[in-house]
């Protein structure tokens, strides 16, 4: 992804204001699937993304913008506490990244993963025995698996797992921006990887490595 | 090998998977905002210049006032007491404020007053609700359609 420099923060201060474009270009996408990742709707995180622009252009425009950190760090910290302010304006509610709801006294950590999974996974549709010997149908399954499994994953997890895939932020910024250990941000990383990884084991795992092999 | 290609496709899998993005017009969307702003910015640096001159305006005229008073009793006779001098001076602004009212054709009356007063709280009224009630029209959706 491309880094923004300063040269063009001092070119848009400096009132070339058609430059911020390129600043909304680069970033407006990656930038909606954190906002989504929290407000989980559309509408909400595209006013939470242009509230986010507009405080990001008046920090630039009134000399209140200092490029002490990372221009993208930077702006996705601004992202993400338009869509937390939002979460809490539309849900009466605050957003916690750090806490998991499980009621279960049983409960082991990482156990939400596969609860929100299981509960949305219908075993018969992806049960291979019910499957073809159609090589493309396979694929189009796990793919759909994958698919399913990101749209189920918490909140807790889905916004460390955007920040670090899609923000390409790393761990210790990630740590810093939410606020919680860098160990917790690397467990969840993992716990999410692996679980995706026994999703896939479990139900196609000839046919995944069939296809990884070529 | 496998394990490592079983790794990649996971890792590619999520970055295509929590990928979304937003409507096409958007980004024209953020850039009219950004106008607006922009905009709303120049008046709001118009409006704080205008309440700066108002100021100077004000500390002038209260400093040249003290200098007319002050001019007015050192122009009396010596022998005035402190109280001869505020009936004096009120006396001589008034004179001041009768000619120019008659010269804008004016007759200064209760009625007139009034009816000054009037107009000014409502030119005051105008200007605050100008100010704050219509100023936050650059957040809201209307004015550069909905994103």
């Amino acid at each position: 992804m491309r880094e923004i420099g300063p040269d063009i923060i001092k070119r848009i201060r400096a009132g070339e204001t058609d430059l911020f474009r390129e600043i909304v270009d680069v970033y407006k996408d990656r930038a909606f699937s954190l906002a989504m990742k929290i407000l989980k709707n559309r509408e909400e995180s595209e006013d939470a993304l242009q509230e986010s622009f507009l405080r990001l252009y008046r920090a630039i425009a009134s000399d209140s913008f200092e490029a002490r950190a990372k221009f993208s760090t930077y702006f996705y910290t601004i992202v993400y506490n338009s869509a937390v302010d939002s979460y809490r304006k539309y849900y009466s509610g605050s957003f916690n990244v750090t806490s998991i709801e499980i009621n279960d006294s049983n409960y082991r950590d990482g156990d939400e993963l596969s609860k929100s999974i299981e509960n949305r996974i219908d075993k018969n549709v992806y049960n291979p025995a019910h499957g073809t010997a159609d090589r493309t149908l396979e694929l189009n399954e796990i793919k759909r698996i994958v698919r399913d499994y990101v749209e189920a994953i918490p909140g807790q997890y889905s916004v460390i797992l955007n920040l670090f895939y899609i923000n390409e932020m790393s761990h210790e910024e990630i740590s810093t921006l939410l606020k919680i250990p860098v160990g917790t941000v690397k467990n969840r990383i993992f716990r999410a990887k692996q679980k995706l990884k026994d999703l896939l084991t479990g139900y196609y795992k000839e046919e995944l490595f069939e296809y990884l092999k070529n | 090998m496998t394990e490592e290609n079983l790794n990649k496709f996971i890792d590619k899998s999520f970055e295509e998977n929590l990928f979304s993005a937003v409507k096409p017009d958007f980004a024209e969307c953020v850039m009219r905002q950004v106008e607006l702003s922009k905009r709303f910015q120049a008046e709001d640096k118009k409006t704080f210049r205008f309440v700066n001159y108002l100021s100077v305006f004000l500390a002038l005229f209260i400093t040249g006032a003290g200098v007319f008073l002050a001019y007015l009793i050192s122009t009396s006779g010596k022998e005035n007491t402190e109280a001869d001098y505020v009936p004096g001076a009120a006396e001589t602004i008034e004179k001041w404020i009768i000619k120019f009212f008659a010269l804008v054709g004016l007759n200064l009356s209760e009625s007139t007053i009034l009816y000054m007063l009037l107009v000014v709280v409502i030119i005051v009224l105008f200007f605050v609700v100008d100010r704050y009630f219509s100023g936050n029209r650059e957040i809201t959706r209307s004015d550069s359609g909905k994103i």
